[in-house]
């Protein structure tokens, strides 16, 4: 009926003209965005654009400098402490490296948000703790410390621990750098299958363009800050606008420039005829 | 160019105090937050526990030996100087003094500082770095409650009992010297000591001071981990500066102190 109720129940997520910067740096300007229910959407873009800035955004880690991002209907920066860690209950996030607690065995890191969470007794909780593991093909890893882990075994384990209160949104950050072509695949089936099996509304920020539009069911390109483009895979192979081609096939130098800001170059060197 | 260069050294001080006041802002803003956040270590002794074994039981080693060879120095030191003027059994008064009201927390609260307060400023850096605290966020657990109070509370809890243990070993180390090697009478050791060393005077100024001081290097030890940037030197940096700070800090709060509870009386 109302706008606002009809929106509620079709996106999760909605970024409404978000602008974020870093002191005087914009590094996110005027993002609409929204992130459908039970969906996985990929936020694309290169090194430096502001992916983790994004996610951290959602988590409400950090406060847009301009506009509000809502989850389920309400503006996260206007939560209260409380309100903000009962959404954050609600979500889970795989960090890029996997942020595993280096002091603890990897059934205790998955076990770490049941602990906190939860009052389940020893038995409940080792059950559930395998069954996350099992999911993420883990289960005999159990008892390994998370220095004997591959990357790709961390961030499975990260995963594990990210879904262990069954959150309804999750959040990747570059999933698949770092990882080889058999560990990419493996982790890109995983978010596919839990995301179907789950029902769980998902967010994956990468560069990593082939892989991800395999998988995903709707995209978002960013550039320089900005929203360059986005639509169902299919649209964005297609696409023909310049920004979205340059990024799918990977060129060098194109509309997205390949220079950081800097002064002009010669000036830099010093060789300028300027005095 | 001259005016340039003035210029310049103004903007440095200004730049300078600038930084130093902000700094002080954000550390008693973030102790605000610690102490605030204190529930957690209340509901949950065993977070307080491990990090009392973490802080307090693991820097013991440290604190008994160095206790003890502080009190031999002292006993040496001071036998050899009282004995010219024929009043060799005070020594005991003389160990036990300076071991209370000043050796046992300073020295306690500057091998504390190298021994646990580097460790918890490496600690929290290395969690901040590799975004345990983040991630740790994420699953809506708060980072100061679980990690940073326990560990303050810890720290400051232990700092007080390590500087009695250092005072007792030093006395021991004393009375090692002077009457089990040298030969000083045991009973006007003991005697003249009790004699002398007041309880409200003495012990009690030299647990306060120690508590002051426990408050400073865990909170320094803490803010510096908490304020460190994510990379690898910046870690190595605030350790250093961790270690630094603390012993500065500690002994000019020692001056202050000493001023206030051992002068004018
Ligand atoms: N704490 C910070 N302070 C200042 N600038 C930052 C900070 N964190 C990130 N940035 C800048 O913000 C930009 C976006 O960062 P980020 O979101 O991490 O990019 P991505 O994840 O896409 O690689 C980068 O250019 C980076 O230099
Ligand atoms: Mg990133």
């Amino acid at each position: 009926m109302n706008p606002i109720s009809e929106k509620k129940s079709h996106s999760l997520v909605d970024f409404n003209s978000v602008g974020f910067s870093y002191g005087k740096m914009e590094i996110l300007k005027d993002i609409n965005v929204s992130l459908p229910r039970g969906k996985i959407t990929a936020i694309f873009g290169g090194s430096g654009t502001g992916k983790t800035t994004f996610l951290r955004l959602m988590g409400g880690q950090l406060r847009p400098s301009q506009g509000a991002v809502n989850f389920d209907g309400i503006p996260i920066n206007k939560m209260s402490y409380r309100e903000l860690y009962a959404a954050r209950r609600r979500m889970g996030m795989l960090f890029q490296f996997g942020a595993l607690f280096t002091d603890l065995t990897v059934f205790e890191n998955v076990a770490f948000p049941l602990r906190e969470h939860t009052n389940l007794s020893a038995k409940l909780l080792r059950d559930l703790v395998v069954m996350k593991l099992h999911a993420v093909g883990l289960r005999g890893a159990k008892n390994l410390n998370t220095s004997e882990l591959s990357g790709g075994m961390a961030r499975r384990v990260a995963l594990a621990r990210a879904i262990a209160l069954d959150p309804e949104l999750i959040m990747y950050d570059e999933p698949f750098t770092g990882l080889d072509p058999i560990a990419t695949a493996v982790i890109a089936n995983l978010i596919r299958k839990l995301n179907n099996a789950l029902g769980i509304t998902s967010v994956l920020v990468t560069h990593d363009v082939e892989v991800s539009l395999q998988i995903v069911d709707y995209c978002v390109v960013l550039a320089s800050g900005e929203v360059v483009g986005q639509g169902t895979p299919q649209e964005i192979r297609q696409s023909d606008n310049p920004l979205i081609k340059q990024f799918i096939n990977g060129q060098i130098d194109g509309p997205v420039p390949l220079h950081y800001p800097a002064p002009d170059y010669t000036r830099d060197l010093g060789v300028s005829s300027e005095k | 160019m001259r005016n340039n260069t003035l210029f310049r050294g103004m903007i440095l001080v200004g730049k300078l105090t600038i930084d130093g006041v902000w700094k002080i802002g954000s550390a008693s803003r973030f102790m605000f937050y610690v102490i605030c956040r204190s529930g957690m270590t209340v509901r949950r002794p065993r977070l307080l526990l491990d990090e009392i074994y973490f802080a307090g039981a693991l820097s013991l080693i440290i604190i008994i030996v160095s206790g003890l060879f502080v009190g031999l120095v002292l006993g040496l030191q001071g036998y050899e100087t009282l004995k010219r003027y024929g009043s060799a059994e005070a020594v005991g008064t003389l160990v036990a003094l300076s071991l209370v009201r000043e050796l046992g927390p300073v020295v306690a609260a500057l091998l504390f500082a190298s021994r646990a307060g580097s460790a918890m400023t490496a600690k929290i850096g290395i969690m901040k770095s590799t975004e345990q605290l983040s991630a740790m966020e994420m699953m809506a657990v708060d980072p100061y409650s679980r990690v940073v109070t326990p560990m303050f509370w810890g720290g400051f809890f232990s700092m007080p009992l390590l500087a009695a243990i250092f005072s007792a070993m030093g006395i021991f180390g004393g009375y090692l010297i002077t009457v089990v090697v040298i030969g000083v009478d045991g009973g006007a050791f003991w005697s003249q000591m009790q004699a002398s060393v007041d309880f409200q005077g003495d012990i009690l100024n030299g647990i306060y001071k120690s508590v002051v001081f426990g408050f400073a290097v865990n909170a320094i030890a803490l803010f510096e981990g908490f304020d460190c940037l994510p990379t690898a030197e910046g870690v190595s940096r605030a350790v250093t500066r961790t270690v630094v700070t603390s012993a500065l800090a500690v002994l000019a709060l020692d001056f202050v102190l000493t001023a206030f509870m051992f002068t004018g009386a």
